[in-house]
């Protein structure tokens, strides 16, 4: 899109801070990318020195993307872009705090809270405080407790007093207040009471024409109350209360015109002042001790974050905030480091963030677009009031404000309606008249619809209307798709479902229409929502973990059997009750008398858990819920979405698994409510998003029902607000009903405007997404009283709350207000192409073997298939297996006077090496001595070439085997090789270790004749305890039988199988009874045997 | 002499290289090839084999092995022992600008790492302390804590690798010919080695072409190398280049697999591909996910954290629960990753210890596991005197070197899947270097020094955090997945690189916090070369190359198009590069899953049918309880869950067990001992909480003071309003049966019943509802929803009285009674309601038990909740899956028709 004029100039506008005032669809991201690229390029400022900020990861990303679509061919910059500082403000603090963490004071490798793990962390934090408070002080606590309007709720829950604390404490951290301050209110009575008193002194001076006894009875009555009332004693106590709860006089009897009549609600308004300043004072104590909770809650919050390293969102403003308001030298550098400032939706800041780009801003340097019209972030502390005093800032010193009216988005009658609701509408929405800059075909129904459903039978509640109105929507929508034309003038096209877009205030604020579209089978899509842990197949997956982590959760457990994994029918569950628990029943696994099908479905799935669970703790949890997934086709039975959110819980279970299930399974209880996944493909569905959600995006067709829907009337027991203090909502000590103190209603009332015009901007922007056509709709009934609705019907001049029952038209306007039900007729049902997924078959898998082996361990297997398995396949040792044996009392002493068997084996080796360190051993040195004047260590002694602790590598059967040849010498061209055993042995050597042995001797003859081309003449084991030297054959067949066990390696790794050889050798060896389950079973003789030996 | 190979990735640098090898083996010279990694040597030697040689595998080398054999006598400080000086040297040096920083255990690793990286590069602290040297106080004081580390190395008798290096270079032996291989660039102490072996014999060295190099290559020449000089590959090849854009990182995996199958399926070895990522998080898990699924063996290139192994989990956790005076959560929670069987018993043992919360102490964890688990609680007792008192650290290491005994060892069957081997053999090698960690700490520590068990265990920690376990994985035929570093040494046929993201590949660097890119300018000038943030990157470009260079028949690019949360994500700017120079082909990511095993089920009926299961059923509700009958009309299928198969739910932590119901129940009992024995409502009620929290083990805390009180002061206004009837006679708790018919009998227990001086009695049933709850309930009985006043009314008659009517007491935030009493009897809550209507009540109370207990008897359980909002807050929703209810019965379910209902 090229730009105009006056986005031209605003981008380009220097010398000032720009401010650009740019309505909704005026091209605001368009101008801010203008601006970056006119700076590099025009303006030859590097990327690396413009500072980007936007206010969400994905506006940043989008950014990005399209200034490297801008720099496609100009390599040099396009890589410094990718440098560049274009990001949400959190990230930019993310990456100053962590390059100058130690400025900052903080850990330089903390990580980022998100709102989950923070919200649990406050939420710790608070109860861990108030419990606290209780153990040191329980009198105060409980005074406390019981001077709070807490009440129960209606399901009988308490309301959450760390929660109320938790919000007030969010509130005073965002506004960037110290809570003492923060927390200070009104501390005297005097205003209000001295008010009342002259109030009364007025009335009471007042000679009033009385005419009955009954009329002079009440201002007596009133004399009376007004002089307890001008004598009350400083110090409230509980007569204060009932003095000021007493009703003085009945107005009825009162003659008209009097003062006492004519000013009753100016007393009502100051009794009601009063009161709350007493009950300021009156709970002077439990407010400090809030003021002190929450101070306790900041103090152990930190700490809590400190201990782990985290920072949450606030603190990464509030420590950049510090760190550059504490060292200017820094401050300066940082803000040198930046040529430029481009802020993204400027309206959304919050007081911290403001005070953070202050410090970063250079004069004249700073470039803002925003509309303050669209401001709805309000719940994230967001304060419009900042856009507004930035703009004023800039008028003032005489600058330009740029203001991009133009609308590039909307048909002229949908910008109409917008300027007509909105004019003159209140203080939440600045006039701003937008102007329509975009051609659009020729239409000739009107552009924009009202439809309202009116409850008007006895006693209906509201929800009755609004489920006229969503069938009436439900059946508009399903009029609109496939005949309203869409597009360009001169390339047009009937809408679908999916050009139309449902907005509303709150999710909750959808079902009606959801369920209205259901019933017309109009394909919907929920965008956004919280209902990601609700889904059907997310709880399955939850009842896998949790069933895995313990199955006497049989609420888990019957879920799951229950669930498509396994289907279970009801009656096999009942059956699975009977005689004992299903847990019990479970796990015992006999389903003899079970339906066939639910017999095999809970064989296979016994034997599944049992093995999942395990390796519940060894393998990630997203690979135990893919085997089950995967064996059961439980994807088949999910919808395309269904899918994606199966796909979204494993991302999540991935990241959050620490290596235990049973603690995942806790924090998935309490993370924050998620979004479902976006399916891969929306298809021709409607969409359905709050208003929240929709910023930022466009539609040709939005329907905007539930108008009749008002904001939250949620009242906390504790308020806070920016400016006016701390309110508590305390028991008033005359009847213990409920009563605001004086900042508790300050604070209502402000929330109450705050709102309001907060819910101007949230219409304005939901109205503003409409390209084409607008659906407008409400409901009413008798009681209710519409909120939007009827301030659109007023702005509109339409009177909305009576059915007509037909359709009209009024001022380019289509209306139906109506009291009766549509007829539900379905619309074709459309067949969507179900993109089937292809189903694999597993690989034949073959060769599995290990590259490269030792040559030991081709002996081992020979000896023992198991032993070889435990040792060098697994790699187990058997002390492993032996038991937590360390001595009570006394502990091993460094030395054990004697080597071990192992140790003297090494030293002996050595010795013969010739490597031998001069301290060796005594024995080592004798036994090596014996061989030294062995006739054979003679031979040696005299060879042509001698190789000790020879090792090598030598490919056999594709195996690469890896060995040592402790000697080997040629003499006359004769080579001859020899292996020292140091081992006790009995003569005869048994011939199974013999044989063990001598299968080393052939492989190291093949390794001489592969390398040297020549056979070695003869091969010796040499027994050094018995001094006894053993030939081993080196014929072909026995050379064969040698290459024959490196090939029986192989098959071994390759088939998995490695059988015991039970047998006497046994009893040598370390996995006997131990890791192995040789002599355990029936070979009881051979057992017996071996612990003779 | 030496020679310098250079050329740019793939162009041929190791062919070339090895063919000398080759020929050097053919003619029996002697020779050195050193690399820089293990799987790099054993790739190398496995391959020379595998031509048929047989040689010395020293030959073939890891610069580490090496020095090795030069230096034995110089053992390198190890990076745990690095992290205990460096935290040592942070508590004791007096420290201003890293006063607020020197506890943070990031800021020690970060010390450690750039003593490392200073280390590594040949420089001391020494090198820190020059004229000029940066004024900034953060890079001063780090001085001053690396000197302070070096002494104490010395003093240990550890070296730094530079001084290993420095020393092998003095004791260079003559070797005639000596290669370095695969490494990408070369430190100063490094070049002294090349120097010094160049000067006794001739080296190779191969170097790949780029920016990071030059230095290296720079100072090679000053040396004198010579230079052979490899041609660029020429870039278009015969690689198959192709480029995929699934949408998200598991689907990137997925189509991985499927690519993988299918090149297996046209004859290609598993051996042949491999699976390039740029550092194994966040893409090897999906990876691991996938490839497992579809049956594909892998072997993946990466160390893990023995801090992350179950093992070390495991004994951790039970050392952490012996540290914390074994409170019961957390010693079942230690016991659970390994020290009890995974059967039935140890689960209910688990939560009778939870139900049984909080708990602190071994013998009362005993008397829960009533005699089993005897062994591990004896093990666990003699551990117990380990928190008691300070020992030498000669008795630490003994007692935690023996504790990889406590974990049992598993039954290792042969015949199991990979994935058991691979577990197997990952708990093998924890538990072995687990102990080595345990005598590293025994020799970094004063084996004589003392000091208590929580300290010696903070430094075990430590040196456990530091320790990566290699678990061995040595299978030919595999599908490689391997990271950029490690991918360098690595020419396959085909290649996928995935996770092509910004921010994944190039990852991106910041500064150091320490040593910033500010004074590592500065200290370049003075000749101390360190790398700045951008040279990093630079880094990430040629990792880049290498990792697209490594493919010799297809290269398969991609990244996943969304992230995790569903937004756009920005591919990597090195790919889009990449895409202006060589041609990729855009091919379509299939949907694939691996065929099942058995398919899905259909959805299960729900109701019961057979006819000995409904005898069950009849037996069973032969005489039912009025409140059993209210359940069965909130929602048939919430009374066959909690009724019927009684499911057991986990126990409740010690908070949350004050809940609306045991409020009631407190309430209730506190009542009838006002009204039967005329005690004070703050005796009986505080006798009854006490009573409640005692048997449920409820801590008093603020939470329960805050229900406590609230309960109270709605019991006290309840009692004192005194709105109920004066009477002659009150009885209370009345326990009723009646026969309703034949075969149908319910019973039931009155809360009160009153009767006045005319002997009318009135049902007074005490509800902890508040007055909108009362009206609720009144309107449910009316509409056949609920049946207990009518069915009270019915017992009374039943058994004689004169029936004046029934009242709900509610007396949350007030009283408020609600009912039918026939007008006069009870003037106070006279409904004026007249014995005909009372009747009536009566009457459709009995119709609808006498209609419910059929259906009960029927079998009928089918989820059907009288309202709809009852389903957020029913237990049971996962069972009876009421919307998939829904969706078979066409649409709209069970839920959206009451909602369209009461709408
Ligand atoms: S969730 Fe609803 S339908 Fe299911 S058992 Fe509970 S109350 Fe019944």
């Amino acid at each position: 899109m090229s730009l105009s004029e006056k986005q031209i100039s605003a981008a380009h506008r220097l010398g000032q801070d720009v401010c650009v005032v740019a309505g909704p669809g005026s091209g605001k991201t368009s101008v801010l990318i203008e601006r970056f690229c006119w700076l590099v390029r025009e303006c030859a400022i590097a990327p690396e020195r413009i500072l980007a900020i936007t206010f969400t990861e994905k506006a940043a990303t989008e950014i990005k993307q399209r200034l490297v679509t801008a720099f496609l061919n100009d390599y040099d910059t396009r890589e410094r872009i990718e440098r560049a500082y274009v990001s949400t403000i959190h990230a930019f603090c993310t990456r100053l705090l962590k390059e100058n963490a130690i400025a900052a004071g903080i850990d330089p490798l903390f990580e980022v809270a998100d709102d989950s793990v923070s919200g649990e962390l406050r939420r710790e934090s608070a109860d861990e405080i108030l419990e606290a408070i209780y153990a040191e002080n329980p009198a105060a606590m409980r005074s406390f407790l019981g001077s709070l309007a807490v009440g129960t709720t209606r399901d009988g829950r308490i309301p959450d007093l760390a929660d109320s604390l938790i919000r007030i404490y969010d509130a005073m951290r965002a506004a960037g207040a110290d809570i003492e301050s923060a927390a200070l209110g009104p501390t005297g009575v005097d205003s209000a009471l001295s008010k009342l008193q002259d109030l009364i002194r007025c009335i009471v001076s007042e000679r009033v024409q009385t005419k009955s006894p009954r009329q002079l009875e009440e201002h007596g009555r009133f004399t009376i109350w007004a002089r307890r009332i001008l004598e009350l004693p400083p110090v409230p106590t509980r007569e204060h209360f009932e003095l000021l709860n007493a009703k003085p006089f009945n107005k009825t009897f009162l003659v008209s015109g009097c003062m006492l009549r004519e000013r009753r609600d100016d007393i009502n308004d100051l009794v009601t002042h009063v009161r709350g300043e007493y009950l300021s004072a009156y709970y002077a104590s439990e407010r400090e001790l809030i003021v002190e909770v929450l101070k306790r809650i900041h103090a152990r919050f930190h700490a809590k974050k400190d201990a782990r390293s985290l920072l949450d969102f606030a603190d990464l403003e509030t420590f950049a905030i510090a760190l550059l308001e504490g060292d200017p030298a820094l401050c300066e550098r940082i803000r040198n480091d930046f040529d430029y400032i481009l802020m993204d939706e400027l309206q959304d800041t919050n007081p911290l963030q403001w005070r953070l780009l202050d410090l970063l801003r250079r004069p004249d340097r700073f470039f803002a677009v925003g509309d303050i019209n669209q401001s709805i972030f309000r719940f994230r502390h967001a304060e419009p009031e900042l856009f507004r005093g930035y703009q004023n800032a800039i008028q003032k010193a005489g600058n330009i404000v740029d203001e991009l009216r133009d609308n590039y988005r909307s048909r002229g009658e949908v910008l109409t309606l917008v300027n007509t609701v909105f004019d003159g509408a209140g203080p939440g929405i600045v006039p701003h008249k937008l102007t329509g800059a975009r051609e659009f075909p020729e239409k000739i129904v009107p552009s924009v619809e009202l439809i309202g459903g009116i409850a008007d039978e006895p006693d209906a509640e509201i929800a009755v209307g609004a489920r006229k109105e969503a069938l009436w929507v439900a059946k508009r929508i399903a009029e609109l798709a496939g005949t309203l034309l869409i597009g360009e003038p001169g390339n047009t096209r009937p809408a679908t479902f999916a050009d139309i877009a449902i907005l509303t205030r709150t999710n909750a604020a959808m079902t009606p229409v959801k369920n209205a579209l259901e019933e017309f089978g109009i394909p919907s899509i929920l965008v956004g929502g919280q209902t990601f842990f609700r889904a059907r197949e997310i709880n399955d997956l939850i009842l896998v973990l949790r069933t895995l982590v313990n199955p006497c959760d049989e609420i888990a457990l019957a879920g799951l059997l229950r669930s498509p994994f396994v289907g279970l029918s009801d009656e096999s569950l009942l059956r699975l009750r009977q005689g004992d628990s299903i847990h019990r029943n479970f796990a015992r696994g006999r389903f003899t008398d079970f339906e066939t099908g639910d017999r095999k479905a809970l064989e296979v799935f016994r034997d599944q858990m049992a093995e999942l669970r395990a390796m519940r703790d060894s393998i990630s949890p997203d690979r135990l819920l893919r085997r089950l997934i995967d064996a059961s086709d439980f994807e088949s039975g999910l919808s395309d979405r269904g899918r994606v959110n199966v796909e979204k819980f494993l991302g999540i279970v991935r990241a959050e698994f620490q290596g235990s299930l049973s603690e995942l399974v806790e924090r998935l209880g309490h993370l924050s409510p998620e979004a479902e996944a976006p399916p891969s493909d929306f298809g021709n569905a409607v969409r359905l998003m709050t208003i929240h959600k929709s910023k930022g995006l466009e539609f040709p067709i939005v329907c905007l029902p539930a108008l009749h829907k008002g904001s939250s009337s949620f009242q906390p027991i504790i308020t806070y607000a920016p400016g006016i203090g701390l309110g508590v909502k305390w028991r008033d000590p005359d009847g213990w009903k409920g009563a605001g103190d004086a900042v508790y209603g300050a604070v209502l009332d402000w929330q109450k405007i705050r709102q309001g015009e907060e819910d101007d901007r949230l219409l304005y922007v939901a109205m503003t997404r409409a390209k084409e056509h607008m659906l407008l709709s409400y409901a009413k009934a008798k009681r209710a009283v519409p909120k939007w609705a009827e301030f659109l019907c007023e702005q509109l001049g339409v009177s909305g709350g009576v059915a007509e029952n037909r359709i009209r038209e009024h001022e380019g306007l289509r209306i139906l207000i109506t009291n009766l039900p549509p007829l539900v007729a379905p619309v074709e049902s459309i067949v969507t192409q179900e993109n089937k997924p292809v189903l694999l078959n597993p690989p034949l898998v073959e060769e599995q073997f290990d590259s490269s082996a030792s040559v030991t361990s081709v002996s081992l297997l020979a000896a023992c298939p198991r032993k070889y398995y435990l040792s060098r396949y697994l790699r187990w040792e058997p002390r492993h297996a032996s038991g937590f044996g360390f001595p009570d009392d006394d502990f091993p002493s460094a030395d054990l006077g004697e080597l071990d068997a192992s140790e003297f084996g090494l030293q002996v080796h050595a010795v013969l090496a010739g490597t031998a360190a001069p301290e060796a051993d005594a024995g080592a040195l004798a036994l090596a001595e014996r061989f030294h004047s062995s006739a054979l260590g003679q031979q040696a002694a005299q060879a042509d070439r001698v190789e000790r602790e020879f090792d090598f590598v030598m490919e056999v059967h594709g195996m690469v085997l890896r060995g040592q040849i402790d000697l080997w010498f040629e003499s006359a061209g004769a080579v001859t090789i020899v292996d020292h055993k140091t081992d006790q042995v009995k003569l005869p050597v048994e011939p199974d270790r013999l044989k063990a042995y001598a299968l080393q001797l052939q492989i190291y003859a093949m390794a001489i004749q592969k390398m040297t081309g020549r056979l070695p003449e003869a091969a010796w084991l040499y027994f050094l305890r018995p001094d006894k030297a053993i030939e081993v054959d080196l014929k072909p067949a026995a050379l064969a039988a040698a290459g024959k066990a490196v090939l029986a390696l192989r098959n071994a790794q390759d088939s998995g199988q490695f059988p015991l050889r039970e047998g006497a050798q046994c009893a040598r060896c370390e996995f006997y009874r131990g890791l192995c389950p040789a002599g355990k079973g029936l070979l009881e003789g051979i057992a017996f045997a071996v612990n003779q030996d | 002499m030496i020679q310098v190979l250079t050329g740019q990735p793939g162009s041929g640098k190791t062919r070339y290289l090895l063919e000398r090898v080759l020929a050097w083996l053919r003619q029996g010279v002697e020779f050195r090839l050193i690399v820089p990694t293990n799987t790099m040597a054993e790739h190398l030697r496995n391959q020379l084999a595998r031509e048929g040689f047989v040689f010395r595998p020293g030959a073939i080398v890891t610069l580490s092995k090496f020095l090795e054999s030069l230096v034995p006598d110089m053992p390198p400080v190890s990076a745990a022992a690095l992290e205990l000086l460096v935290a040592d040297a942070l508590a004791r040096i007096p420290l201003q600008e890293f006063e607020r920083v020197r506890a943070y255990p990031g800021f020690r690793k970060a010390v450690v790492g750039q003593i490392q990286e200073l280390a590594a590069a040949g420089y001391s602290s020494r090198d820190l302390f020059f004229d000029g040297f940066p004024r900034f106080r953060t890079p001063a004081e780090f001085a001053q804590i690396m000197e302070r580390v070096e002494a104490e190395v010395t003093g240990h008798g550890w070296f730094f690798p530079s001084g290993r290096l420095r020393r092998a270079a003095e004791r260079a032996p003559a070797i005639p010919r000596v290669i370095f291989h695969g490494f990408i660039s070369f430190t100063r102490p490094e070049l002294e080695v090349v120097g010094a072996l160049g000067k006794r014999g001739e080296v190779l060295l191969s170097l790949p072409s780029w920016k990071g190099a030059g230095d290296a290559l720079g100072a090679l020449r000053r040396m004198g190398c010579t230079e052979i000089n490899r041609p660029p590959a020429d870039f278009g090849g015969d690689v198959n280049r192709i480029l995929m854009t699934p949408s998200t990182a598991d689907q990137e995996a997925e189509e991985i697999a499927r690519r993988i199958l299918a090149e297996r399926s046209a004859g290609r070895e598993f051996r042949e591909i491999g699976i390039v990522i740029r550092s194994e998080h966040p893409g090897a898990k999906p990876l691991r996910c996938a490839l497992e699924r579809f049956g594909i063996p892998a072997r993946f290139y990466f160390g893990e954290p023995l801090a992350e192994s179950p093992v070390t989990a495991y004994l951790s956790a039970v050392v952490e629960a012996m540290l914390g005076g074994w409170e019961h959560g957390a010693t079942v929670a230690a016991l659970r990753k390994g020290g009890l069987p995974d059967d039935a018993g140890s689960d209910e043992f688990e939560y009778s210890v939870r139900a049984g919360l909080p708990g602190a102490g071994l013998p009362s964890l005993r008397l829960l596991a009533k005699r089993r688990y005897e062994k591990i609680f004896d093990q666990l007792e003699r551990m117990d005197a380990w928190r008691s008192a300070p020992a030498p650290v000669r008795e630490w290491t003994a007692r935690f070197g023996s504790l990889p005994g406590l974990y049992p060892a598993p039954a290792l069957g042969d015949g199991a899947t990979p994935a058991w081997i691979a577990i197997w053999r990952e708990q093998a090698a924890a538990l072995a270097k687990f102990e080595e960690c345990v005598a590293e700490l025994g020799a970094i520590l004063d084996p004589a020094g003392t000091m208590p068990c929580s300290e010696y265990w903070r430094k075990l920690v430590t040196v456990l955090d530091n320790a990566t376990l290699r678990i061995p994985d040595n299978r030919r035929n595999v599908v490689h997945v391997l990271d950029a570093y490690e991918a360098r040494q690595w020419k396959l046929p085909v290649i996928f690189l995935c996770g092509l993201l910004e921010k994944q590949f190039p990852r991106h660097h910041s500064q150091s916090p320490l040593l910033s890119d500010q004074v590592r300018v500065k200290l370049r000038d003075a000749g101390v070369v360190l790398r700045t943030a951008a040279e990093r990157h630079e880094e990430e470009q040629f990792l880049f190359e290498l990792a697209t260079s490594r493919a010799t028949s297809t290269l398969v690019l991609s990244y996943p198009i969304l992230n995790a949360k569903g937004d756009a994500n920005l591919p990597s700017f090195f790919l889009e590069k990449m895409r202006q120079d060589v041609a990729l082909s855009l091919e379509p990511v299939l949907r694939c899953r691996p065929a099942p095993a058995r398919p899905l089920r259909p959805a299960p009926t729900v109701t019961i049918y057979e006819e000995g299961l409904r005898d069950l059923l009849k037996a069973r509700y032969a005489s039912i309880s009025a409140t059993s009958l209210e359940k069965f009309l909130q929602c048939p299928y919430q009374f066959f869950a909690q009724s019927t198969l009684k499911l057991q739910e986990a126990p409740p932590a010690p908070e949350d067990r004050l809940d609306h119901k045991l409020q009631g129940t407190v309430a209730h009992e506190a009542l009838k001992r006002v009204y039967s024995t005329g005690e004070s409502l703050a005796s009986a009620f505080q006798a009854e909480w006490e009573e409640a929290c005692r048997s449920l083990h409820i801590p008093t805390g603020y939470r329960s003071e805050a229900v406590r009180i609230e309960l109270f002061r709605n019991l006290e206004m309840f009692v004192n309003g005194q709105h109920l009837p004066g009477t002659t006679l009150s009885e209370f708790e009345k326990e009723f049966k009646v026969d309703l018919m034949e075969g149908v009998r319910v019973t039931g227990r009155i809360d009160r019943i009153d009767v006045d001086e005319t002997g009318r009695a009135l049902v007074v049933d005490y509800k902890y509802k508040s007055a909108q709850g009362i009206k609720d309930v009144v309107k449910a009985h009316d509409g056949g929803r609920l049946v207990q006043g009518g069915l009270y009314l019915r017992a009374l008659r039943a058994n004689g009285y004169q029936t004046a009517g029934m009242v709900y007491a509610g007396f949350r935030a007030g009283t408020e009674f609600g009912g039918w009493v026939d007008g006069g009897a009870f003037p106070s809550v006279d409904s004026g309601c007249t014995s005909e209507a009372l009747n009536d009540v009566v009457r459709q109370a009995v119709d609808v038990a006498i209609t419910a207990i059929g259906q009960i008897h029927d079998g009928r359980i089918r989820p059907a909740p009288a309202e709809p909002r009852q389903c957020d807050y029913c237990s049971f929703t996962n069972i009876c899956r009421v919307e998939t209810i829904a969706e078979q019965n066409g649409r709209g379910g069970a839920r959206n028709e009451l909602e369209r209902e009461t709408d």
